[in-house]
């Protein structure tokens, strides 16, 4: 018997793996039920052209009841998209990640809404008061409590 | 851990719509079975529950939600009711789906080419149902309680009434897969509209029963003998007495008693619906409550009392949820209270398994040497006055920090200042 998040993952892998990923987004890793990666890429003339990103999604044992922790992966082969949602540890501030997720939204569902996220940007530039908040980040960006402003910060 | 190892799980039989032919093959059957499948957790509706917006979900994962999760309508529980078509409707899915499953190949060998899913539905179902009591495409057993005193019996020929709502409700969801029956009665339709919102089941008779009439029809019900005579006063307050009793004893005046019924009735619906014996057990607002009251609790309903008040709250609050959905369900498929609290104790043994344990502390910091001196290494940089501005902080370790709070106006404001 397990449990709801993992019978609900597990679905969801398999629809991934039989269906196959939305366009421009790649599965990297889904080794267990706690970390997947993806890498995702704008198709289409947008200021990302060319671009590759990669997405962690992390889950807790309440998925998929409260939203999954997912940021930009920032490492040696990877950078954070520059975005003024995006903070340059990859954190991303989104309102579907946060108060307006809902357990009916799933991980493609996710992928799909950060590519338009990314294709609708009109200007490359870091949010306010990146460094600071980068200072400071916690680790999860769900211990992040963001101000969703209706009309910067709502994707 | 056995619930979180991939192969593990993979190896399971966990259903889902993939388990169909790709719709190349058969076009429609993994959307249709989707239909089946309650969006929250992706498993068959268990005690379904339908919303005010008519969107249904497993009753267990709808408790806390306070909006629709599919279309973000205003949503609260006083709303919820329960869905014993789609119940029954599962119930033969499921059985259906063992059998199925097997002579699935088979099926897919037979060269006939049709070109809408409809019928292909049709057909399966009528392979589950051996006796093809029914020519609908999507057959829905009645539940016991259904009995609609509207309907004509002409409506009989091709579309039993309550198989109506669900599958307007399907048809919503997969209209593009799903080519039901025309309706070959217009007045069908609209009733149709009319009676799923407006049918109430008297309490006395558990008939259903148009909504605008449920008051009379109460009356009627609890004298029988005055079903066509005027009540004299009498009478009146002694049925006064009666609909206390079942209302709970609230004192109706007389100016709003008609409304107020109404309204009394709308929100117990629920609890009508299923079962009038059994009680849901109510919500507890535990940071008022005492400790030993909640000790109490968990005694009453013969819970371990094992742990700290965060277990006990977390261990009742879970109760009270597996505990309520589970009378939302009809009464033959209810679970027992023992299963319930081995359900119960499952749960939480899933939840204490999610925490990484390590057993052997020594081994595990020898093995992590490296990762940890990384961490500190980074922390000491990040403790730096001047930081490198897209220093990469994530996997710094500060995974107990506490939140941070960012607000973006008020920030923009100390930047002018």
């Amino acid at each position: 018997m397990a449990s709801i998040s993992s019978r609900r993952l597990r679905k969801e892998l398999t629809e991934i793996t039989t269906q196959g990923c939305p366009v421009g987004i790649k599965l990297l890793n889904a080794d267990n039920f706690e970390t997947w990666l993806f890498s995702i890429e704008v198709l289409g003339e947008t200021l990302y052209q060319g671009e590759v990103f990669k997405l962690m999604f992390r889950f807790d044992s309440q998925y998929p009841i409260s939203s999954p922790a997912v940021q930009f992966v920032v490492d040696n082969e990877f950078q954070a998209p520059i975005h003024p949602h995006v903070y340059s540890n990859g954190h991303i501030c989104a309102s579907i990640l946060g108060n307006e997720w809902s357990p009916v939204l799933s991980v493609s569902a996710v992928c799909v809404t950060l590519q338009s996220m990314l294709a609708s940007c009109k200007v490359k530039e870091r949010p306010q008061g990146n460094d600071q908040y980068v200072r400071y980040a916690p680790d999860n960006p769900k211990k992040t409590r963001f101000h969703y402003d209706g009309k910067h910060h709502r994707v | 851990m056995p619930t979180n190892n991939v192969d593990a799980l993979l190896a399971t039989d966990v259903p889902d719509p993939s388990d169909f032919p790709p719709p190349s093959a058969l076009p429609g059957l993994r959307q249709l079975d989707t239909t089946y499948r309650c969006a929250i957790c992706g498993e068959l509706y268990d005690a379904p529950i339908t919303l005010l917006c008519g969107h249904c979900f497993c009753s267990l994962h709808i408790t806390k939600e306070e909006e629709c999760p599919t279309c973000r309508k205003a949503a609260n529980e006083g709303h919820f009711r329960t869905n014993i078509t789609v119940e029954e409707m599962l119930a033969r899915e499921h059985q259906a789906r063992i059998s199925r499953s097997k002579s699935n190949r088979a099926m897919n060998q037979t060269p006939t080419k049709r070109t809408t899913p409809a019928p292909k539905s049709r057909k399966r179902r009528q392979r589950s149902n051996s006796d093809g009591s029914s020519s609908t495409d999507i057959v829905c057993v009645a539940g016991p309680s259904f009995n609609d005193t509207n309907r004509s019996s002409e409506a009989l020929d091709s579309s039993p009434s309550p198989t109506k709502h669900v599958k307007k409700k399907v048809k919503s969801r997969a209209r593009s897969e799903l080519r039901l029956e025309p309706s070959s009665d217009p007045r069908e339709e609209e009733l149709d509209t009319d009676s799923a919102v407006s049918k109430v089941k008297c309490p006395v008779c558990r008939k259903q029963v148009d909504f605008n009439a449920i008051n009379s029809h109460v009356d009627v019900c609890l004298n029988p003998s005055s079903a066509s005579t005027p009540t004299n006063g009498e009478r009146r307050s002694e049925q006064k007495g009666q609909w206390s009793k079942i209302l709970g004893g609230g004192n109706n005046n007389k100016g709003k008693g008609r409304e107020k019924n109404g309204r009394v009735i709308f929100i117990s619906f629920r609890t009508l619906g299923s079962d009038e014996n059994a009680d849901r057990l109510p919500k507890v607002t535990y940071h008022v409550i005492k400790d030993k009251a909640l000790k109490e609790l968990l005694v009453e309903n013969k819970l371990p009392t094992s742990g700290d008040r965060v277990t006990w709250i977390a261990r009742h609050e879970r109760w009270v949820m597996i505990y309520n959905a589970n009378l939302d369900k009809s009464e033959k498929s209810r679970k027992t209270l023992s299963e319930l609290r081995v359900e119960l104790k499952k749960w939480e043994d899933n939840m204490k398994g999610r925490k990484a344990v390590v057993d052997d502390t020594e081994a595990y910091q020898a093995q992590n040497k490296d990762e940890f001196a990384r961490l500190t290494e980074q922390a000491r940089k990040s403790k730096n006055p001047k930081p490198k501005a897209v220093s990469p902080v994530q996997e710094s370790g500060s995974e107990n920090s506490e939140t941070v709070l960012v607000l973006d106006s008020e920030e923009e404001e100390a930047l002018k200042i």
